[in-house]
C-alpha cells in the first residue's frame, strides 16, 4: 500500500517536474496503463521507460555518438485506463500543456494505439509504439502512409508469433517432438484484438499446410474456468491446441485444468508464461509445457541480469520482458532525439525510422513499409521454450537452444 | 454427443450451477426478508476470498482455519455493512432505489480500495483436495467435486435453518411482516442484520471454494453478481428454494449452450434468457405472482 | 412541480447557456474546452436518464446501453453506407428510441422496481457483448475507430469544424445541442405532459383519473427519454471518433453515470446538470490520482445517498428558499 501511494505521489511530482526541469529539456510523453486490470504491465513499462531516461540524461546510456554532445529530456507518463479515449484525452493534455516533441504510446494496448496514431497527424507529432504488436496497426499505416508518416511501431507484428509457431511446429514434426495426427488444430484464446489476431494469422499458415480448425474458444479476458470448454475440445480431439492470453490467471488455470483432464494432443501456449507469476503458481501441471516467447531470462542471459539488478536498485522489485521493452523503445526515442539534433517532427521520425540499434531483447530495425520492427530471424528473435524440471529452457532455434526439446 | 461428453457437461453445469445456486440464494434471501437488493454481494465474495489467501499464506494458518475465519470475517462484515449502510437508508421514503444506487457504490468502492491495497496481480489459494477423480472417460477434479459438495451441504443446512428452527420461523414471519412480526416480539431490525450475516457467509463459501481455481483478484465478484441477479429473477425474486433451482438450471444451459454454440455467446444466451422469461413470466419460472 | 423544475428554470438555464457561450471565446486552452464538452455531453446523457429515473420514477440501470445503441448506430451508418453523419446521429437516436420501445414493454408490465433494475441492466450486457462479438462490423474491443468528425460548417463566410483535436467547434456544437435538449425538455415538463408525468409518479390513481392510458405514456416517456441518450453518444461519437464496447457501455460508464445524476439531485432538471459540470471537472483534476478515482466515485454515491439524498440542485434550492424567507 504504501509503495503504492509513494508510487502515486511520485507521479504526481514527476507531473510538476518540466515546471522546475531545466527550459532546455526537450518534453517527451508517455502513455501506459497505470489504473485497471492492465496496471501491473503498465507499471513495469513505465518504469523502464523512467530508467532508460534517468540513465540518459546522467550521461549514462547507449549514445549514437558516444561522448558527443547529446540532448537532455523531460518525461511525462500519463493513465490510458485501458481505454482508447482515456489515451487520446491523455495525449492531447501531453500535447497542449506540456508541449511534448515526442510521444511513446501506447506502451501495451494495440487498441488505445489504434486511437493514438490518429494524433500524430493532426498534430504534427512524432509517436512510438512501445509493446503492442496488432498487426492490423501496421495495415492501417500501409493504407495511408502519408497520414501515418510520423507513427512508428516499437514491436514486431502479431503475425511473427503466427510465424514462429508455424515454423517450430514444422521442425517438432520432423523431429518428432510433436504428432501430426490427423492435423486437427484447436484454439483456447482471449476474447481480445491480442487473442483474435494471433489465431486468425496461425489459422492461415496452417490452413495451408492441410490443417483444419475444429474448435476457436474465445473468452473474456481474466476468465478461470475452462471446463466446458475443454470439455468440448475433448470431444474434438485436436492433435494440437493454441493457447493465447495476456492474464496469468487464465494462463495458469488453463494450463492446469489441461492437466487434470488429460487433454489429447500437444499444447503449446502463446505470451502468458513469460510473466514471472506463471512459473511460480503453475506448479507440476507446467511440465513439459512448450511456449513462445522467451525473451527477457535474467536466469541465463548475464545481460538480462545485469538489467534486472539495476531495476531492482531503482524500483525495488525484479524486471520483467515489459520492464526491458519499455526501456528500449524509450532509448530508440532518445537516441532519435539525438540523431535529429532538434525535435522537427519529420526529422525525429525519420531518425526513429532509420533505427538499427541492438538494445536488450535483440536488434531493433524497422521495416520502412509498414513502419513495424522486424520481428525473427537475425532481429527481434522469438524464441521457443519448454518447462523442464521447473526451468525454462530455451528448444528452438536449435542454434541457441539451452536444452534439447522433450516429447 | 457422445455418453462421456454429455456426463461431463451436465456436471461441469452442475458445478457451475453450485456456484450460482450459493451466490443467487444469499441475494434471494437478503430481498425475501428486507426487500433489499444489495449489489454489493459480489465484494463478499471478494473480500472472503482475500480474507482466506492472507489468513493462510500471511498468518500462516491450515488452509481450513483459514477458510473458517474468512467466512466470520465476512459474515462479521456483513452485519457492519447492514447497520452502516443498509439501516440508515431504510428509515427514509424512496429508500429502495436509494439502496441499489448505494450498495452499487459500495461495490465500485470495495473494488478499488482491494486493488490499492493488494495490487492488481492474481494470487491463487492451493487446492483444498488434490487428485482426480476418473470413471471411464469420465475425469473429474476432486476440488470441483468438493465444490458441489459443499455448495449442497451449505444450502442444505441454511434450508434446516429457515425451515426447521425458531430462528428461520422468525426470518419467515419478518419476511412475511416485518412489522406485524414486531408486534409479536420479533426482533425484526435485529433479524435483517443476521440474514445479511448469513447470506455473506453464503457468499463466502462459495468464493473460497472457487478460489484455488479462480485466482484471487479484486474484480472476481464482478462477472458473478449479474449472473446471480438473472439466477434470483428466474427463480421468483425472493424465493429461496426458487434461487437454488434457478442457480442450478442456468449453470447446465451455460454448459451445454458453449458446448453447442460457442464460448463468446454464453453470456448473451444466458442474459437474453433472462429478458425472454421476463416477457413470459415475469415473476419467475417457478411461481406466479409477484414473491 | 417547483421541486422538479426549481424556481424559475428557464431563467436559470438561459443564463447557464450564455455563460457556457463565452467560454470558449474567453478561455483558449484546447484541453479545458475538451473537458467542457465532455461535461456538455454527459450532460445531455444524464438529464436523458433522469428523465426515466427521477421524473417517470422507473427505476433503470441500463442506459448506458441506449448511449452505444446512438453511438454505434450513427458511427457505423456513417461509415458504412456514407451518409453525413448530420443525418445518422439522428438515426442513432431513433435506433435507441426503438430499443427503448423494446426493452420498454416488458419492464412496464411489472411495477417491481428490483426486476425493473436488474432487466435493464442485463439488457445493457447483452448490447456489450454483441457489440463486442460482432468484430466483422464493430471490430469488437480494438475499438471502431475512423468515424468521421461532424462534417465542416460554413456559417457566414467562417469554416467551423468538429471533431478530436477541433475542440472551438466541438465545444460549440456540444453546447448547441446541450441548449436543444434542455430547452425541449423543458417545454415537455412545463406543459401537459409533465403535469401527467409527475400525476403518474406521486400516484397512479390521480393519473388514471386524469384518464391517461399509463402504459402508453410511460412507453413514450421512456423511449424519448432513450433517444436523448442515444443522441448523446451519437455526439459523442464523431467527437472522440473511436468507440469500445467497454468504453460505452461498461459498468464504469454506469458508475460514472449514476453518481453524476445521484451527487447533482435525482428529479430535478438542474441536477444531471450540476453533477455532470461537478464531476468531470473533479475527474479531470484527479486524473493524476487515476487509482483513486473510481474509489471516489464509489464513495461518493454512497454518502450523498446516505447524507444528502437530494443532491446538490436540492441543497441549492434550501439555500434559495432560505435567503427567500
Amino acid at each position: 500500500m504504501l509503495r503504492r501511494l509513494l508510487a502515486t505521489s511520485a507521479l504526481a511530482l514527476s507531473f510538476a517536474a518540466p515546471l522546475t526541469a531545466a527550459a532546455q529539456d526537450i518534453p517527451v510523453g508517455a502513455i501506459a496503463p497505470l489504473t485497471g486490470p492492465a496496471a501491473n504491465s503498465g507499471e513495469a513499462l513505465r518504469q523502464g521507460f523512467m530508467l532508460a531516461v534517468k540513465e540518459w540524461n546522467e550521461g549514462k546510456a547507449d549514445y549514437v555518438t558516444p561522448g558527443g554532445a547529446h540532448p537532455t529530456v523531460a518525461l511525462t507518463v500519463e493513465d490510458n485506463n485501458s481505454k482508447p479515449e482515456v489515451g487520446v484525452s491523455a495525449a492531447q493534455r501531453l500535447i497542449t500543456r506540456n508541449g511534448i516533441k515526442l510521444l511513446i504510446g501506447d506502451a501495451l494496448h494495440s487498441h488505445v494505439t489504434m486511437a493514438l496514431m490518429e494524433l500524430s497527424p493532426q498534430f504534427d507529432l512524432p509517436i512510438l509504439s512501445a509493446e503492442p504488436v496488432s498487426t492490423l496497426i501496421a495495415d492501417k499505416v500501409k493504407s495511408d502512409p502519408e497520414k501515418y508518416a510520423l507513427y512508428w511501431k516499437g514491436n514486431y507484428n502479431s503475425s511473427a508469433y503466427g510465424e514462429t509457431v508455424h515454423d517450430f511446429v514444422k521442425w517438432a514434426l520432423e523431429n518428432g517432438v510433436i504428432a501430426e495426427g490427423g492435423k486437427k488444430l484447436a484454439f483456447v484464446i482471449e476474447d481480445t484484438d491480442y487473442g483474435h489476431s494471433n489465431a486468425d494469422t496461425i489459422t492461415e499458415l496452417f490452413t495451408a499446410d492441410g490443417w483444419t480448425v475444429v474448435a476457436t474458444e474465445a473468452v473474456p479476458a481474466g476468465s478461470t474456468d475452462f471446463y466446458p470448454q475443454l470439455t468440448k475440445l475433448k470431444s474434438a480431439a485436436p492433435d494440437l491446441t493454441l493457447s493465447v492470453f495476456t492474464a496469468v490467471n487464465s494462463g495458469v488455470s488453463l494450463v492446469r485444468q489441461i492437466a487434470e483432464q488429460a487433454m489429447p494432443g500437444r499444447h503449446m501456449a502463446i505470451y502468458y508464461p513469460t510473466k514471472p507469476e506463471f512459473m511460480d503458481q503453475v506448479g507440476d501441471a507446467g511440465k513439459g509445457l512448450i511456449w513462445t516467447s522467451l525473451q527477457f531470462a535474467p536466469d541465463v542471459v548475464p545481460a538480462h541480469k545485469a538489467f534486472d539488478d539495476k531495476i531492482q536498485a531503482e524500483f525495488g522489485n525484479p524486471a520483467t520482458y515489459s520492464h526491458a521493452h519499455g526501456y528500449c523503445t524509450m532509448m530508440i526515442g532518445l537516441r532519435a532525439l539525438e540523431t535529429a539534433g532538434g525535435t522537427d517532427p519529420k526529422a525525429v521520425s525519420d531518425a526513429i525510422g532509420a533505427t538499427d540499434y541492438n538494445c536488450l531483447i535483440g536488434r531493433f530495425k524497422f521495416d520502412p513499409e509498414d513502419h513495424t520492427v522486424i520481428g525473427g530471424g537475425e532481429y527481434l528473435p522469438l524464441p521457443v521454450a519448454q518447462v523442464q524440471s521447473g526451468v525454462n529452457q530455451l528448444i528452438w532455434p536449435q542454434a541457441n537452444a539451452t536444452a534439447e526439446a522433450v516429447k | 454427443m457422445t455418453g462421456a461428453i454429455l456426463i461431463e457437461t451436465l456436471l461441469n453445469g452442475l458445478i457451475t450451477g453450485a456456484i450460482y445456486a450459493l451466490i443467487g440464494s444469499g441475494i434471494a434471501l437478503i430481498y425475501g426478508t428486507t426487500r433489499v437488493l444489495n449489489f454489493a454481494h459480489g465484494e463478499a465474495m471478494m473480500l472472503a476470498a482475500y480474507a482466506a489467501l492472507i489468513l493462510s499464506t500471511t498468518a500462516g494458518l491450515p488452509l481450513w482455519l483459514a477458510a473458517l475465519g474468512a467466512i466470520l470475517l465476512v459474515m462479521a462484515g456483513g452485519v457492519v455493512m447492514q447497520r452502516a449502510v443498509i439501516a440508515p437508508i431504510l428509515a427514509r421514503e424512496d429508500w429502495s432505489f436509494r439502496i441499489i444506487a448505494a450498495t452499487i457504490g459500495l461495490s465500485i468502492f470495495l473494488q478499488s480500495a482491494a486493488q490499492l491495497i493488494w495490487g492488481e496481480g492474481f494470487s491463487a489459494l492451493p487446492y483444498f483436495f488434490d487428485g482426480v477423480l476418473v470413471l471411464g472417460p469420465v475425469r473429474m477434479p476432486w476440488q470441483r467435486i468438493a465444490i458441489l459438495i459443499v455448495a449442497l451441504v451449505a444450502l442444505g443446512l441454511s434450508a434446516l435453518l429457515l425451515y426447521r428452527t425458531r430462528f428461520g420461523q422468525m426470518i419467515r414471519a419478518t419476511a412475511q411482516d416485518a412489522e406485524a412480526a414486531e408486534a409479536f416480539g420479533i426482533p425484526a431490525a435485529r433479524v435483517h442484520t443476521m440474514v445479511f450475516a448469513l447470506s455473506a457467509g453464503l457468499a463466502a463459501v462459495g468464493a473460497i471454494m472457487l478460489a484455488p481455481l479462480l485466482s484471487v483478484n479484486p474484480w472476481m465478484g464482478v462477472p458473478y453478481i449479474l449472473k446471480a441477479f438473472a439466477v434470483v429473477i428466474l427463480g421468483g425474486l425472493g424465493s429461496f428454494g426458487g434461487a437454488i433451482l434457478a442457480g442450478f438450471l442456468l449453470g447446465i444451459i451455460e454448459s451445454f449452450g458453449v458446448t453447442l454454440t460457442s464460448s463468446e455467446w454464453r453470456d448473451v444466451i444466458s442474459f437474453g434468457l433472462l429478458i425472454a422469461v421476463i416477457w413470459v413470466r415475469p415473476y419467475g419460472l417457478f411461481s406466479t405472482r409477484e414473491g | 412541480m417547483t421541486e422538479m423544475l426549481g424556481r424559475r428554470p428557464a431563467l436559470t438555464l438561459l443564463l447557464l447557456i450564455a455563460v457556457l457561450a463565452v467560454i470558449p471565446f474567453v478561455v483558449t486552452n484546447p484541453y479545458y474546452l475538451h473537458v467542457l464538452t465532455i461535461f456538455l455531453l454527459f450532460a445531455i446523457f444524464a438529464s436523458g436518464w433522469n428523465l426515466t429515473l427521477g421524473i417517470l420514477g422507473l427505476k433503470t440501470l441500463g442506459h448506458h446501453a441506449f448511449f452505444a445503441l446512438g453511438a454505434y448506430g450513427s458511427a457505423m451508418l456513417s461509415h458504412y453506407a456514407g451518409v453525413s453523419p448530420w443525418a445518422t446521429i439522428w438515426v442513432g437516436a431513433g435506433i435507441a428510441a426503438l430499443a427503448g420501445l423494446l426493452i420498454g414493454v416488458p419492464i412496464l408490465r411489472i411495477r417491481s422496481m428490483p426486476h425493473v433494475a436488474i432487466v435493464t441492466l442485463a439488457f445493457a450486457e447483452i448490447i456489450r457483448l454483441v457489440l463486442a462479438n460482432l468484430k466483422d462490423w464493430t471490430r469488437g474491443e480494438l475499438g471502431f475507430w475512423g468515424i468521421d468528425a461532424m462534417p465542416a460548417l460554413n456559417l457566414g463566410g467562417t469554416v467551423v469544424e468538429f471533431g478530436t483535436g477541433k475542440p472551438f467547434g466541438s465545444y460549440l456544437l456540444a453546447l448547441a445541442f446541450f441548449a436543444g435538449v434542455h430547452a425541449l425538455l423543458l417545454v415537455v415538463l412545463r406543459g401537459r405532459i409533465g403535469l401527467t408525468l409527475v400525476a403518474m409518479r406521486d400516484s397512479e390513481l390521480a393519473a388514471e383519473s386524469l384518464a391517461v392510458d399509463l402504459t402508453r405514456w410511460k412507453l413514450g416517456v421512456f423511449a424519448f427519454s432513450a433517444a436523448i441518450v442515444g443522441l448523446s453518444g451519437a455526439l459523442y461519437a464523431h467527437y472522440i471518433q473511436i468507440l469500445t464496447p467497454t468504453s460505452t457501455v461498461g459498468p464504469e460508464m454506469l458508475v460514472t453515470l449514476l453518481a453524476m445524476i445521484i451527487v447533482g439531485g435525482v428529479g430535478r432538471f438542474t441536477g444531471p446538470i450540476l453533477g455532470a459540470l461537478l464531476l468531470t471537472v473533479v475527474g479531470e483534476a484527479l486524473r493524476e490520482f487515476g487509482d483513486y478515482r473510481m474509489l471516489l466515485y464509489g464513495g461518493i454515491v454512497m454518502l450523498f445517498v446516505l447524507g444528502a439524498p437530494r443532491g446538490l440542485a436540492g441543497w441549492l434550492a434550501l439555500i434559495g428558499r432560505r435567503r427567500a424567507a
